[in-house]
Parts: structure tokens; C-alpha cells; sequence
């Protein structure tokens, strides 16, 4: 934990930290399928510590999948045997039917619950030796899951009211569910945003939408959050995402992590950012060089987390690879970051 | 210059402005011309800038669906301007997110395009009989997710298996983020945009045109290399 602290507040700890976010890989683990895993609390959580012994990860991830919020509104998951369970059709079918919602008590959700157990069984285990990290959707982004990407935006631009209406459904939703999970265990709730990359939306658009909800929402979390775009760009709004309370921005790997850093004043630690998609047909020799090159881009001065670049590593990525990336930062990323400075031949790609 | 100015009104969301623009045009200039010189460049030119990062998803989404509402009445027309195009099918191979192949549809039917929509979430074995069915030249499978990228490998497989030889075009995010992946799927050419939808398209109709004239002068239909848009 105390690495993790240190590297927040933008100075160096003895390493820097490595948030490995591996999710289905514990199926692999267990011997179980992908459904049967994230069915019942105690598998993830076995995943998840077998998983952390393994890989000698400074976190544990008590994410199960992305339609886990939307199960509890009503949503059908649709399960695959080789990745995350999916969100089925959208249960929004109508405009008007955002001025019926009401959110699902968090209490009285099946899927919900199993995610707090998770928590608290972690948290019992494990204590504070390291952040159990949490995940929500963000208010803004969960309608791409509710009613459709493409019938999102048509409301995002032509229907204010109804889409006001919606983001503040979902941020009493939203805020239930992050507080709950802190008070389960969670040490760090992962507030998921990628529609409010620039990716997505315009500046201007995430100013006057996903900035505000931002800033609403997480104002009332009760402990801190990381923001992730899910491999959007950031670097547009990393002004304004830091001033939405939130502590650490999850990279893309299309941008500069250290640029990121520097255009938020140190004020947010910079998570990322491996490319998971490629990942899959990485050697251990090029994991080394990646690694390596992430390290020296972000790693001098602290505020920086050796992550993926989309909050969730591929069930395809093969286990030599997670271990290579584990190595790596065993190895090179040691505080202080002297073979930086040592001689040319240290520079240079092992 | 009318491309710009169309393309200025499409990312302004000013879709009497952009009405304004193509209605003047098309009485000055005719549809045909209109389509080619500034519809088609206007969205491949916001297709792009998305790619560099300089305008949003949101940005290409709407300006799809302005151009392709008020070229809607016209659609018959516009599909006649296109009589070498091939038959064209689209589809999100398993996968439920449909925004990137609704993009790929409406830039398509804006630019006098007609395409055959075979929904989301479907199966390899529903394409398959689809493609044949329709007796589909051109594929295009939209994914999001990475184990239904990958699924274009058995897609690919099934096809061959059936005797069917379409014109295999992929895109969406897995593509985006390894380059390699549309060799590795079998694919013929991989998308990152919509933009690059239009152009493979045009450079396969091209080759066709080609292929008639000049008895096979030109290269067999080639990858389309992605890696200019991303510089």
C-alpha cells in the first residue's frame, strides 16, 4: 500500500507499482469456465489472490465484468466462452421510458451483492497490504450500455431534458454503488468514463456534460477514485479531469504518459499503458523493451502505475507474457531509476 | 472549397446550414458531382481527422447521420450514380455494439452506396449463409470486442469451406489497436474509420472499372494499409 501511496503523491517509492488488471485470467486459474467463475464471490476472489502471488501484482481487482451494473437495472449478459461477458440488447428501448427509471437498490441486486462479498472477503483477507480496487461505470457513460451508442448520442444532442434526467438517475445509482463498495472493502473505486474521452466527445461536449457529472458524482464518493477512459484519449481534458476530484488517469496507448503528468500539474498519477490487444503476441523479450520504455517515459519523480491502457487485460494474453510484464517491472523499475542516467549502453532496448 | 464548407456545417451539428449547402449545390452542379466532390470528401475528411484525434467519434457519428438523412429522398438516385458497385454486405460479427458499423452504413448510403445490412450479433454460420444467399461481394464485419475479432479467422475459414470468395473488410477497435490482426483474421483490408470504408470501396470499384479496361493492368484488390491515417 505504502508504494502505491507514495507514487500518488508524485514522489518515488522503492518500485514502481504494477496494477496488472487481469479479470478472467483467474477462470484460467481455477479450471472453471468464464461463466462459472464470475458466478459465485469466492472464485474471483481466490483469482484474484492466486493471482497476486503469481504475478507479485500491487493490486487486486475486484472488477467482474462491465454489464454487472446493467444486470441489476434488468439487462441480459450474454456470455462468451474466450471473453467478457457482453450487455445484450439494450433495455432503454424508448426516449420516454428514461422519465419512468428508477434505479435498482444495490440491496436487492444479485449481481451487485456478489461484487460486495468479493470486497469484503478480499478486505478480510488482505487487509491494507494493498488496494482493492473497485470499478463503476460513470453516470455518463453507463447509457451506452442502457439504450445504445448510437441512440446515446442522438440524446445527448437532441433531447437535453430527457438526457439530464438520465445522468441524474444514474448518478444517485452511481454513487450508491461506489459507497457501497467502500464501505465492503473497496480501497479505490475505478470511475469509468470513456465516453468522456476526447475520443468520443468533443472538450466542449465533455465540458458541459461528462465534466459536470464528474465533478457531481465523485464529489460525493467517500474515498478516492481513479479515472479511465478504457484506451480513449485524454490529454484534450486532463485540465478539467483534474479538477474533478479524482486522483489517477488511465492512459491510452496512443498518448504520452509523461505529457499527461505534466499537462495536470502532477496532480494526477498516470495508470497505463500497455497495449492489451497487442499483448497477445508479445515475446518476452519485447514485454522487456515495452516495459522498459514506459518506465523511463513516466516513471521518474513517482506518479506513475504500470497498468494496461484499458482496465481490463484480454483472456488471449498468455500467462508467460503477464509474467514477463511482472518481471519487468521487477527489474527495471526500481527506485531510483539510475540505469537511466548510467551509460549509453543502458539506454539502449535489451 | 464546397467540401469544406459542408464539412464546417456537419461538425457545427447546423444541419439547415449543411441542407442549404448540398440543395444549392446539387441544383448548380447535379447530384453526381455533388456526391463525388463534396460528400464523399467531407465525410472521408472527418473520418480522418478523427483518426489523428482532432475531432470526436460524436463528430463523425452526426455528420453521417445528417448527410445521410438529407440525402435520404435522393437515395434512389444517388445509388444509380454507382451501377459498377459491387453488392455489399455489412455486419457486426457477434458483437451487440452497433455504432461503428451504423457510422460505416450511413457514410455508405450518403455516398450512393447501397449495402445490405445483416444486423449485429450475428453468428459465423448466419454471415455465411447470408453472403451466400445474397451473393455478397463485398464484407464488411464491424467488431468491437476482441474474441469476435477474432472470430473472423473461423468466418473466414467457413467461407472458404462454402466456395465463397467476398472481398473480406474488417474494422473496429481491435483492428485499431493491432495493426496486425486483419492479417492474422484473413481479412482482404481493414478499416479504421469510415472514411476508410469509402476509400477501400472506391479503390475496389476502381479496380473493377480497371480490371474491364485494361484486362488486369492493375494490381489484384490489395490490403488497404491503414498506416497513413494514423500519421
Amino acid at each position: 500500500m505504502e508504494r502505491v501511496l507514495t507514487t500518488l503523491g508524485h514522489r518515488e517509492p522503492d518500485r514502481v507499482p504494477l496494477f496488472l488488471l487481469v479479470t478472467m485470467h483467474g477462470a484460467k486459474e481455477l479450471g472453471l469456465s468464464i461463466r462459472e467463475y464470475f458466478a459465485k464471490a469466492e472464485h474471483v476472489v481466490e483469482g484474484q489472490l492466486r493471482m497476486r502471488a503469481k504475478y507479485r501484482n500491487d493490486c487486486v481487482y475486484a472488477f467482474f465484468y462491465a454489464p454487472v451494473e446493467v444486470e441489476a437495472w434488468g439487462a441480459d449478459v450474454i456470455y462468451v466462452e474466450d471473453g467478457p461477458p457482453n450487455t445484450g440488447r439494450p433495455f432503454l428501448r424508448n426516449r420516454e421510458d428514461i422519465l419512468q427509471l428508477v434505479p435498482p437498490r444495490i440491496d436487492e441486486s444479485p449481481s451487485l451483492l456478489k461484487v460486495l462479498r468479493a470486497e469484503e472477503m478480499l478486505k478480510a483477507r488482505l487487509g491494507d497490504e494493498v488496494p482493492i480496487v473497485g470499478v463503476v461505470m460513470s453516470p455518463f457513460s453507463l447509457p451506452v450500455l442502457q439504450m445504445g451508442f448510437d441512440r446515446y448520442l442522438d440524446l445527448m444532442y437532441e433531447a437535453p431534458d430527457l438526457f439530464e434526467r438520465l445522468m441524474r438517475v444514474n448518478e444517485e445509482f452511481c454513487v450508491a454503488w461506489a459507497n457501497a463498495q467502500f464501505r465492503a472493502g473497496a480501497t479505490a473505486i475505478t470511475y469509468y468514463d470513456p465516453v468522456s474521452s476526447t475520443t468520443i466527445v468533443s472538450r466542449e461536449m465533455y465540458l458541459r456534460r461528462g465534466f459536470q457529472v464528474a465533478r457531481r458524482t465523485i464529489a460525493r464518493l467517500r474515498g478516492p477514485t481513479a479515472t479511465h477512459m478504457a484506451s480513449g484519449l485524454c490529454l484534450p481534458i486532463v485540465d478539467l479531469i483534474s479538477e474533478t476530484g479524482t486522483r489517477v488517469i488511465g492512459v491510452s496507448v496512443d498518448e504520452d504518459m509523461a505529457r499527461i503528468k505534466k499537462a495536470s500539474g502532477d496532480r494526477l498519477t498516470a495508470l497505463g499503458n500497455l497495449n492489451g490487444i497487442e499483448m497477445r503476441n508479445w515475446s518476452t523479450r519485447h514485454t522487456e523493451q515495452i516495459v522498459k520504455a514506459a518506465i523511463a517515459n513516466a516513471g521518474p519523480g513517482g506518479g506513475f502505475i504500470l497498468s494496461d491502457n484499458h482496465g481490463e487485460i484480454p483472456f488471449q494474453v498468455p500467462e508467460e507474457v503477464l509474467l514477463a510484464v511482472s518481471d519487468a517491472v521487477h527489474k527495471w523499475g526500481r527506485y531510483p531509476l539510475d540505469w537511466m542516467t548510467e551509460a549509453p549502453r543502458a539506454h539502449v532496448d535489451v | 472549397m464546397g467540401a469544406e464548407k459542408l464539412m464546417r456545417a456537419l461538425l457545427d451539428i447546423d444541419r439547415l446550414a449543411a441542407e442549404q449547402i448540398l440543395t444549392g449545390a446539387i441544383r448548380e452542379s447535379g447530384l453526381d458531382e455533388v456526391v463525388r466532390s463534396m460528400i464523399v470528401p467531407a465525410l472521408e475528411q472527418i473520418g480522418d481527422d478523427w483518426v489523428r484525434g482532432r475531432v470526436s467519434l460524436s463528430d463523425v457519428y452526426m455528420s453521417s447521420r445528417i448527410c445521410e438523412e438529407l440525402m435520404r429522398p435522393l437515395a434512389p438516385k444517388a445509388a444509380q450514380l454507382r451501377q459498377d458497385q459491387p453488392r455489399i454486405g455489412l455486419a457486426a460479427l457477434h458483437d451487440y455494439h452497433l455504432l461503428g458499423k451504423k457510422m460505416v452504413h450511413l457514410a455508405l448510403l450518403s455516398s450512393g452506396y447501397a449495402v445490405m445490412d445483416f444486423g449485429q450479433g450475428i453468428s459465423v454460420a448466419d454471415l455465411v449463409r447470408r453472403v451466400q444467399e445474397a451473393d455478397v461481394e463485398v464484407l464488411l464485419v464491424s467488431t468491437l470486442m476482441l474474441p469476435s475479432a477474432l472470430r473472423v479467422k473461423d468466418l473466414r475459414r467457413e467461407l472458404d469451406r462454402a466456395g465463397l470468395k467476398p472481398t473480406l473488410v474488417v474494422g473496429g477497435a481491435p483492428f485499431r489497436f493491432d495493426l496486425e490482426l486483419w492479417k492474422e483474421v484473413g481479412a482482404d483490408a481493414m478499416g479504421i474509420s469510415a472514411a476508410d470504408a469509402l476509400k477501400i470501396l472506391d479503390q475496389i470499384a476502381e479496380e473493377r472499372a480497371g480490371a474491364a479496361r485494361r484486362d488486369h493492368e492493375l494490381h489484384g484488390t490489395g490490403p488497404h494499409d491503414p498506416r497513413p491515417s494514423r500519421a
